[in-house]
């Protein structure tokens, strides 16, 4: 098995670049061109900093880094996870802040997550490999397969995005979100593509899809970030993107 | 490479026509460059004195007080990213029924005078920082107090008559200059916080003038807190003056416009009973739910 990984991302506009809330791991991906990863097995996430809290982009950070060193893996999940959120509360600033910065950190910083797996096959899976995969709110996961969406996770069709997704807060209540937390695992073949999206442009391709096209082609065009951001900015101006920060990491199976 | 160059542009063009199939109004971003404005009225009459809710130790005027500080603060905390605010709202609060039944800007400290700033203007000249607590879960089902900085914008008034006809003609100028600036933005929102005894004639007919101003997006919404002395049970975004409890309120929620459909999706995932004639009207409750819901992108659906 021979993955190759590659991450696009744009933030919104009107935006700089360090207002950009989105991350994805490994950051060794980042570069134009698809990469071979070697190993046996390969974890890989996306996260979204919701808008409304404030530090999410340092949360988000966090958490894909934890995902993609099987914080996310382990049995021991919840003490994990209570480590992983004050690991945001060490990152913060001690400097001292205006009163509103100080309110709001006590409303802790929200993410979504995005996690893929990919397992080698061994010798006691007959298949071609497996992938499990960790998700909480509306960062998506799609499969193409013969080119066919066979798989879309954890939303399903684009009416399901809202502004107000259930998210991992940085704070309080390890348990009970985390026993929200959705897990799936798939068998794997060759040729199987995955995209792995931030809300915005998982509705598009949602949409897309729903109108009987095959956004995966589009998106397999984009040769460079120049490709990329030129269509991005076409969507949004025709209304047919919401303008939110977007990342996309597309893995291939071969 | 040619067939694949035709079938982006024919996605192009499909996409553009779903989208006019699909265009709504209240959907403006609101961002720095195209913010939203709130206009906060504030009733200071005499009548303000009163007991509030039929709680003989608690006066309405310090209820709106306590209202709007909580209101700003939410917006504030709402704008704030990191140790910035975001310029996403313009803000006002208008006083009527102080001395000489006047109708002007009604902040005090270092905003003193001026009718509508940028919010991280607001944020950063409260005229002072109270300390307070509050409770809040503890993690393991129960709660503990925190205590709270609470900024002070805003003191108790109470004097003279209510001229809410001349106070909303006020807000109308205001407005109109506002709407010059940003014709595309999301329509401005004005909350008339009051006792709802209007002395200056029924303010029906300016209110739906000031409905019938707009930006691109949609009208300029009016929404109305009513603070009574009457013993009623707290009632939030009402859909019928049927079981108001008197003409007052009857005539406040006549005023109010209907809320959006979007606000009524929020409302709704916000546990509220919600109908499709519900209005931005509130009697005796708080008014803090109607700032919420506003997006200015993604709002965690945990977030309390």
């Amino acid at each position: 098995m021979i993955i190759y990984a590659n991450v696009l991302w744009l933030q919104k506009d009107g935006y700089s670049k360090e207002e950009y809330e989105d991350s994805y791991c490994p950051k060794r991906i980042s570069k134009k061109k698809f990469r071979y990863l070697e190993g046996d097995y390969f974890h890989f996430a996306i996260a979204d900093g919701a808008t409304e809290t404030s530090f999410s982009k340092i949360w988000a950070n966090i958490l894909v880094h934890a995902y993609c060193s099987g914080k996310f893996e382990s049995e021991n999940l919840i003490s994990n996870f209570i480590q992983i959120q004050k690991k945001w509360k060490n990152q913060l600033s001690k400097k001292s802040l205006p009163w509103y910065a100080e309110e709001k950190l006590k409303m802790g910083a929200y993410s979504s997550l995005l996690g893929v797996s990919i397992f080698k096959q061994d010798n006691d899976h007959p298949s071609y490999g497996t992938a499990r995969i960790v998700a909480m709110g509306d960062s998506c996961v799609f499969l193409v397969r013969d080119n066919d969406l066979v798989y879309s996770f954890p939303i399903k069709e684009s009416k399901e995005f809202n502004n107000r997704p259930m998210l991992l807060p940085s704070i309080n209540n390890s348990q009970q979100i985390i026993d929200l937390l959705v897990k799936e695992k798939i068998e794997l073949k060759k040729n199987d593509q995955f995209f792995l999206m931030t809300d915005a442009m998982a509705c598009w391709f949602l949409k897309t899809y729903e109108d009987g096209h095959k956004p995966w082609i589009i998106i397999n065009h984009f040769k460079t970030k120049k490709s990329f951001i030129s269509y991005i900015s076409k969507l949004r101006k025709d209304g047919d993107l919401k303008n939110d920060d977007i990342t996309l990491l597309t893995i291939k199976i071969t | 490479m040619g067939k694949n160059i035709f079938h982006i542009k024919a996605l192009y063009i499909n996409n553009v026509n779903i989208n006019r199939g699909n265009i709504m109004v209240y959907s403006a971003e609101i961002s720095r460059r195209s913010p939203t404005c709130f206009i906060f009225l504030i009733d200071q009459s005499g009548s303000m004195e009163d007991p509030f809710g039929g709680d003989k130790t608690k006066k309405k005027a310090d209820s709106v007080a306590n209202a709007i500080n909580k209101l700003l603060q939410n917006l504030v905390i709402k704008c704030a990213k990191g140790g910035e605010v975001r310029d996403y709202f313009h803000v006002g609060v208008i006083g009527y029924g102080y001395e000489n039944n006047g109708v002007g800007p009604a902040f005090s400290g270092p905003l003193l005078g001026k009718d509508l700033v940028p919010i991280s203007e607001i944020a950063n000249n409260p005229s002072r920082i109270e300390e307070r607590t509050k409770k809040i879960e503890d993690g393991a089902g129960g709660l503990v107090d925190q205590t709270i900085k609470f900024p002070i914008w805003f003191d108790s008034v109470a004097v003279n008559g209510t001229p809410m006809c001349k106070a909303f003609t006020y807000v109308m100028k205001i407005l109109e200059d506002w709407l010059n600036e940003y014709p595309n933005s999301y329509p401005p929102i004005v909350i008339n916080i009051t006792d709802g005894e209007s002395t200056d004639g029924t303010p029906l007919d300016i209110s739906e003038s000031i409905k019938s101003l707009s930006t691109s997006d949609g009208n300029v919404l009016l929404f109305n807190v009513h603070l009574s002395s009457h013993e009623s049970n707290p009632i939030l975004f009402a859909d019928s003056s049927e079981n108001l409890p008197d003409e007052y309120a009857k005539l406040l929620f006549e005023m109010s416009s209907t809320l959006p459909e979007y606000m009524q999706n929020v409302a709704k995932m916000e546990g509220h009973s919600i109908s499709s004639s519900s209005r931005g009207f509130v009697f005796n409750a708080d008014p803090v739910s109607v700032i919420q819901f506003l997006d200015i992108g993604t709002r965690p659906s945990n977030l309390r």
